[in-house]
């Protein structure tokens, strides 16, 4: 049976990240504006697009930019030809930083950041973390709820009181449950996405995302920056 | 509200679900897997607290999903009351927000239930002035109080 929905309750990066975690094989039609796309998944990831005339992973960021559209997702659908070949993360980071750049974002230059940052390490991992593309805010905090590093419109305290509680209940929760390593907390509402994920030191990260933002893939853009500054 | 506990546990990868008010206190629940009932009653409570401090801080939030090595826990805000979710870690998450979107708008659409769960959900205050929340997390929650209209 299909899978329908619109692309107002459930993003194309979310389709995208859940039918590649999930390595399924099968095709997602969508239909926008009189307009017809088709993507096809296999082995973990997008092997085809079809959009118009256009093939490949410029359709991709061009679907990447429709927020509304029908869609149905077939499973066992197998690709006609193999016309991707970069890995679905990448593709959804590089869609979101066109998004940005086409909103007049600037663009990041990674060794700039890592070179001429002379500050403490929480603020140039947030510093870093602000500068991905999906990424509006990043702030890294104690359990207490202190500040230690900030990059974030808003009440900066308020956000580390946030951040840490719901991290402790994070935590609690996987206590009880046996959960094992808790991993992160993803926060969707009308007006924002948030995430919170454990740091260095028995701290805790805060995000605030883009509404739109590909979640999946920012959680290994988060992960790789981390890494960079153990 | 047993259809829609009973439609949400037949997601592939949910292990059991229920409803549980502003207090954590569960109100109506359905097993699959191993979780009992103390251990919902538990859940319930840190997710009421999370939720309490969302809304303390103004950020009003649908959805706030807890991911762990070996489980998920997707906790759906439905007015005063919340649908919570315990999942293996490879659930289907595209098929469950579906449903959590179909439990969403059959509830809103179905006085007598919204009353129902209106009626049990309880009060918010019980469950800040039961002690169940260590020191740290108390001032967390106090300071998050102070700057509510900052």
């Amino acid at each position: 049976m299909a899978l329908k929905g619109d692309l107002k309750d459930m993003s194309l990066s979310s389709l995208i990240s859940i039918n590649c975690n999930e390595m399924n094989q099968a095709r997602l039609t969508i239909r926008h504006q009189g307009r017809e796309a088709a993507l096809f998944f296999a082995d973990g990831n997008i092997a085809h697009v079809v959009l118009d005339s256009q093939e490949g992973e410029e359709a991709i960021y061009e679907l990447l930019t429709w927020e509304e559209g029908e869609f149905e997702l077939e499973q066992g659908v197998a690709p006609p030809k193999r016309t991707v070949t970069t890995g679905w993360s990448r593709l959804l980071l590089e869609g979101m930083r066109r998004m940005d750049e086409s909103a007049a974002g600037p663009e990041v230059d990674w060794d700039e950041v890592e070179m001429s940052e002379t500050d403490q390490t929480a603020e140039r991992i947030v510093r870093a973390l602000k500068r991905v593309p999906g990424i509006d805010g990043a702030l890294i905090c104690s359990r207490q709820g202190e500040v230690l590093g900030q990059k974030m419109a808003g009440d900066p305290a308020k956000e580390a009181a946030l951040t840490a509680f719901v991290g402790r209940r994070s935590e609690e929760l996987g206590f009880l449950l046996c959960a094992g390593q808790w991993e992160r907390l993803i926060l969707s509402g009308q007006a924002r996405k948030a995430m919170v994920v454990p740091c260095r030191e028995s701290n805790y990260l805060g995000l605030v995302l883009g509404r739109r933002a590909p979640v999946e893939a920012l959680i290994e853009s988060v992960r790789t920056t981390l890494r960079r500054y153990e | 509200m047993e259809r829609v506990l009973s439609d949400v546990n037949a997601v592939a990868g949910v292990g059991g679900c229920f409803f549980c008010g502003q207090q954590g206190a569960v109100i109506a629940s359905a097993t699959k897997a191993t979780p009992d009932a103390v251990a919902f009653h538990g859940v319930g409570r840190q997710v009421a607290f999370a939720w309490a401090a969302l809304e303390a801080a103004g950020q009003a939030t649908e959805e706030l999903c807890f991911c762990y090595e070996r489980a998920r826990i997707v906790a759906r805000v439905l007015g005063n009351v919340a649908l919570v979710v315990l999942c293996g870690p490879r659930v289907e998450l595209a098929s469950l927000r579906i449903i959590l979107d179909t439990a969403a708008g059959l509830i809103k659409g179905d006085p007598d239930v919204r009353r129902s769960l209106a009626a049990r959900a309880g009060e918010r205050a019980d469950l800040l002035a039961e002690g169940h929340l260590d020191a740290s997390s108390r001032r967390l929650l106090g300071a998050l109080d102070s700057r509510r209209e900052q």
